[in-house]
């Protein structure tokens, strides 16, 4: 597969973006993969729209509506379960702001 | 050189809907931390959201209330960041196609015309609570799915004085709307300011900066006055203004840089897969049109002509939808407009203030209040002891005609009980009896003080200064 020539910037800002920290292997791993997708969108960019319509949303469906009713909300040990830092009934993080 | 300040304002309101936008948590604030949550609103995977139609109907209130063209197809974007308040790690928002755009809104008083540039629907994000002692961020995601209009007008402010004339402006009309409670100190309604300078007279915008999440009006009008001049002071200095994020902080009455335009977020807006788009037909605005409330600047107007009253009296009684139903409801028992309005911008509005809460959590029976003014007309209460009878029907919700009765509060109506009271009074009083026969004229208000409180204040003052002027010229 050929690598884009600006493959490795994209995938820094990418990673950037996703707030991820990369390895060189992981780097590169991704970068392939990367390109592999874009190979796929350029594939798919070489087929004729001209008489198209753009479609904003793949479902026909609209005003999918609920009435404003409230329902209980499950047990919040139940949704915090899975965090592993609770304390005082919320998750917590490293410091955010100094 | 003179610098002029351009203001723009992008202003947040949580729409007071019993359920979260997309989700059936309820939206009630100040609950324990993570009560009010689900897999939809903490972002679980496999979560769908589902639009509460309220939502809808509260944004088209704002809509057709500040002249916005209503997008009658409207839609969901996707606004990626990553930051823990939000824990899908992007805010349903829309920004391709929001529901309201092009409005405007007046400033008081005959004021400029200024534009709203769009009205659009999002989702609130979670709390962050610093935690001090344990360098940890803890997160409450009860507000995180809570409904959110962005307001967002054109740069078209021109100072602080009028930017606070907007945020009142539109305030009066969400609240009189109904669709939030506005309430600045709960996070209801906050507001980030763009603030730029440019030479006077010029047409060109300067580089702006942006305060974030101002939550107070003294606030935002320190903000605006202390960036403004900073900015125009580095101009003069031959600097140039940096597009920047800043932090106003209260303490410092100051603010600071936190983001520059280079780290300017990149939010990969993207439509919604989740979300099928919104058709709003004739139908549905017309639905909303035909039940819209009465709008504060129409109140004010119909006080007016109504009720006679004068610019300060409406523009007070309309400042709180409570407030205004309080008085439109008594003007009409009573049928007196006028004592109405005093009643409610004297007494009323001073057990608000004393007790530092707000109209609607004070319950005053309008046909207490308008039976009170009833009887101070029928001359059966003087203003005194109406006042007594008023702070009983307040604190204890007692009927107007008990607590008179019980108090023995009744005006003394027998000519010979009052004149009684006057001769005990000049003779236990004889040196200001004296001093007003020999000239002292500030006796007479003594004498008439001595007698109300014989009396239990419960004598006509008028009464009683005509008996004590006739006994003391003729005895």
């Amino acid at each position: 597969m050929d690598k884009k020539p600006d493959a490795r910037t994209d995938i820094e800002r990418v990673a950037k973006l996703a707030g991820l920290a990369l390895d060189e292997t992981e780097r590169i791993e991704l970068e392939q993969e990367m390109g592999r997708i874009l190979d796929a969108f350029e594939a798919i960019q070489t087929v004729d729209t001209t008489a198209s319509a753009p479609v904003y949303h793949p479902l026909e469906q609209v005003n999918t509506l609920r009435p404003d009713e409230t329902q209980p909300s499950p047990e919040r040990s139940d949704l915090l379960a899975p965090a592993r830092c609770q304390k005082d009934g919320c998750l917590f993080v490293p410091r955010t702001v100094n | 050189m003179t610098y002029e300040t351009v203001i723009g304002l992008e202003v947040h309101v949580e729409l007071a809907t019993r359920s979260k936008i997309f989700c059936a948590c309820p939206t009630d604030f100040g609950q324990e931390a993570n009560t009010q949550c689900c897999p939809v609103c903490m972002g679980l995977p496999g979560a769908l959201p589902v639009l509460n139609r309220a939502v809808v109907d509260f944004a088209l209130r704002a809509c057709l209330a500040t002249g916005c063209r209503v997008s009658q197809v409207t839609r969901f974007d996707r606004k990626n960041y990553f930051y823990p308040d939000l824990p899908k790690a992007y805010q349903i928002s829309q920004l391709h196609q929001p529901i309201g755009l092009d409005g405007c809104l007046d400033l008081p008083d005959g004021g400029r015309r200024i534009r709203l540039r769009e009205i659009h629907i999002e989702e609130d994000a979670g709390k962050l609570i610093h935690d001090p002692w344990e360098d940890v961020t803890l997160i409450d995601y009860n507000r995180c799915g809570v409904p959110l209009l962005e307001i967002v007008s054109q740069p078209d402010l021109r100072s602080a004085e009028e930017a606070l004339a907007f945020l009142e402006r539109l305030r009066e009309i969400l609240l009189f709307l109904g669709i939030s409670d506005c309430r600045m100190q709960e996070g209801s309604l906050r507001a980030d300011v763009n603030i730029s300078v440019r030479p006077a007279g010029s047409e060109k915008l300067g580089t702006r900066t942006e305060i974030k999440n101002m939550n107070s009006f003294k606030a935002i009008g320190r903000a605006i006055a202390s960036e403004s001049r900073r900015q125009a002071e580095w101009l003069r200095q031959g600097r140039s203004v940096s597009q920047e994020t800043r932090r106003w902080d209260e303490n410092k009455d100051a603010s600071f840089a936190m983001r520059s335009k280079e780290d300017a977020q990149d939010y990969r807006y993207f439509p919604d897969p989740d979300l099928p788009a919104v058709v709003i037909d004739d139908a549905w605005i017309e639905r909303i049109k035909a039940s819209q409330p009465e709008l504060p600047a129409a109140k004010r107007q119909r006080y007016q002509a109504e009720f006679g009253l004068g610019d300060y009296e409406v523009s007070v009684l309309t400042t709180d939808p409570a407030l205004s139903a309080l008085f439109e409801q008594t003007a009409r028992l009573s049928g007196r407009p006028r004592d109405a309005a005093a009643w409610l911008m004297g007494e009323f509005l001073q057990a608000v203030k004393a007790r530092g809460s707000r109209p609607d959590e004070l319950t005053l029976d309008p046909a207490a209040l308008a039976r009170i003014i009833g009887m101070v007309e029928a001359g059966e209460l003087n203003r005194t002891a109406a006042r007594v009878v008023f702070q009983k029907v307040l604190d204890e919700g007692a009927d107007p005609d008990t607590a008179a009765d019980e108090a023995g509060l009744r005006r003394m109506d027998d000519p010979h009980a009052l004149r009684q009271v006057v001769h005990a009074v000049l003779e236990s009083c004889p040196d200001a009896v004296l001093d007003y026969r020999s000239g002292k004229r500030q006796a007479f208000g003594f004498l008439v003080g001595q007698v109300m409180r014989r009396s239990g204040q419960k004598a006509d003052p008028q009464q009683v200064r005509d008996l004590l002027k006739a006994t003391l010229e003729t005895d």
